[in-house]
């Protein structure tokens, strides 16, 4: 970032990197959130094995369902700190006094939200595959992908929800309930492909649920881009 | 937008005619189809019950959470509390219509496919419609400034609209996947002339009381604001 | 054979009828109560005394 480019305001995805690297040197500075959000995780995952019966289902089938239900509850936690360091004394003005697309606020924060999420799904995808045994494999790079697409969904709608809910008096209610429904198609779509492919069948089967998963990101992002002007009070 | 101007009260008449006409459309539909349309043979008289469930589920399904839709739509592009407005009644008169079809839905599935639900696409997408408008409804609730409500109502509006495609084609895709138990297959829809007559006029009444239910709830909405803005005047 | 499954749709019809009615009658309400509120609005933005009508 020479002197020279600070002549001109920054076009939209350069203005979404400063704001993403803005609040993930926030978020990293004190670590709190991640790591409530990761112990979240990693308790829910063991959690989840004890309440079924082991001898009764397989863990390896149980794996999937638990991974995503474990993704949206830790991506709802991730979501909830992502404007609420703005609402302190109007932080969320300088933002918007600054000289970038409104579009390039959402975009930023629904990136940084997005490293928030894949940083837990890191270390909590592995968790699932040592705690339930899941065998080791191609399966497991193709299980990268689509959480990855899953959290891209996830984000971009969960971010956009996020910073209407933070102004309302019940924020922490509010963003599941708003949230969950739109989640509902990633989660299938990304535990019915997941399962498809852990247990090592053709991905010709997980296809058409890896075309909605593509197809909500590509609808949902646009769409909350588009809309997250509206969610501003000017 | 945050002074807006008074809205307009159109002086209510005493009586509410259309909603008594709407009222009294159903109490016919209610008589013809109970007492004068014949019984289904395979089905059983509970097969009537589709008289009342599907028409419901067309008006609140595709007319109210349509209309919810575009108003939302305009509001965001006209900026007119009007269309809020109707927004909102729209929802909530959807939100009474989706209720009844999840309400009736269980009864008839119990009698075709012998369990109360099976997560059949079409049951399973109203159920999340219904959670989606009240949704809608609690934001609406939690806002109190009336221009960031009326625009964050709007964008969900929008959003949920959007949505409801992809609910309805994963639960689809899944449960073509996943074929659940059938008990009683249900008959194609080839109905003989009096069931269909009995359809169709249940489906107009049920559209007359939509319309009769949603210009009283705008009415409502209208002075609730009108008193809300009066109230912001005088302190 | 006919099943003899009538109640279902009895039971369905009712319901259907109680929400209807029921939520015809809580717009009604919630309406009149906003008239009686915006009655007392009114009352209490205007003087008590009798005054020739101005505004």
């Amino acid at each position: 970032m020479t002197e020279r480019q600070s002549a001109r305001p920054p076009g939209t995805l350069a203005a979404s990197w400063i704001v993403a690297r803005k609040d993930l040197a926030i978020e990293f500075r004190t670590r709190t959130a991640f790591l409530s959000a990761l112990v979240f995780a990693l308790l829910g995952v063991t959690i989840f094995y004890f309440a079924w019966d082991a001898t009764a289902v397989a863990a390896a089938d149980l794996a999937p369902g638990v991974l995503w239900v474990i993704f949206t509850f830790a991506g709802l936690l991730g979501l909830q700190r992502s404007f609420g360091s703005e609402l302190a004394d109007r932080a969320i003005d300088g933002l918007l006094g600054a000289p970038i697309s409104r579009e390039a606020i959402y975009l930023g924060k629904a990136l940084a939200n997005l490293v928030f999420v894949s940083g837990i799904l890191a270390v909590t995808i592995p968790a699932v595959v040592l705690f339930y045994n899941l065998p080791l494999g191609a399966g497991i790079g193709a299980l990268a992908g689509i959480a990855a697409l899953a959290a891209v969904g996830l984000v971009a709608v969960g971010t956009l929800f996020s910073a209407m809910a933070v102004n309302t008096r019940m924020a922490e209610l509010l963003l599941p309930m708003l949230s969950l429904p739109f989640f509902v198609p990633i989660v299938m779509a990304a535990a019915q492909s997941s399962a498809r492919l852990m247990a090592g069948r053709p991905i010709a089967e997980a296809w058409p649920w890896l075309r909605i998963l593509v197809a909500f990101d590509i609808v949902f992002v646009t769409a909350c881009t588009l809309a997250f002007p509206y969610t501003l009070d000017e | 937008m945050t002074t807006a101007s008074e809205p307009l009260t159109p002086p209510a008449p005493r009586h509410d005619l259309l909603l008594g006409a709407a009222l009294l459309a159903v109490a016919g539909v209610y008589v013809r189809a109970l007492m004068f349309t014949p019984i289904e043979a395979r089905q059983g008289a509970a097969q009537k019950i589709l008289y009342v469930h599907a028409t419901s589920a067309i008006v609140g399904l595709y007319i109210a959470f349509g209309l919810m839709a575009v108003a939302s739509l305009l509001y965001l592009w006209l900026k007119d509390a009007k269309l809020d407005r109707v927004a909102e009644s729209s929802a909530e008169v959807g939100l009474c219509y989706t209720t009844v079809v999840l309400a009736t839905g269980p009864l008839w599935g119990k009698t075709i496919w012998g369990a109360w639900w099976t997560w059949d696409a079409r049951l399973t997408s109203t159920l999340f419609l219904w959670f989606i408008i009240v949704a809608y409804l609690l934001l609406r609730s939690a806002v109190e400034e009336p221009g960031r409500r009326a625009r964050y109502a709007a964008v969900l509006g929008i959003l949920a609209s959007l949505l409801v495609p992809f609910i309805h084609l994963s639960v689809y895709l899944f449960r073509t996947l996943h074929p659940m138990p059938i008990v009683l297959k249900p008959s194609a829809p080839s109905m003989p002339s009096e069931m269909q007559l009995t359809f169709f006029s249940a489906l107009l009444a049920f559209i007359l009381l939509f319309a009769a239910l949603l210009r009283a709830r705008y009415r409502m909405a209208t002075l609730r604001d009108l008193a809300a803005h009066r109230e912001q005047e005088h302190g | 054979m006919t099943p003899d499954n009538g109640g279902f749709a009895t039971a369905a019809y009712i319901i259907t009828a109680i929400v209807y009615l029921a939520y015809a009658l809580s717009i009604k309400l919630r309406e009149r109560r906003i008239r009686e509120h915006l009655a007392r609005l009114d009352a209490s933005a205007r003087p008590p005394s009798s005054r020739p009508t101005g505004a």
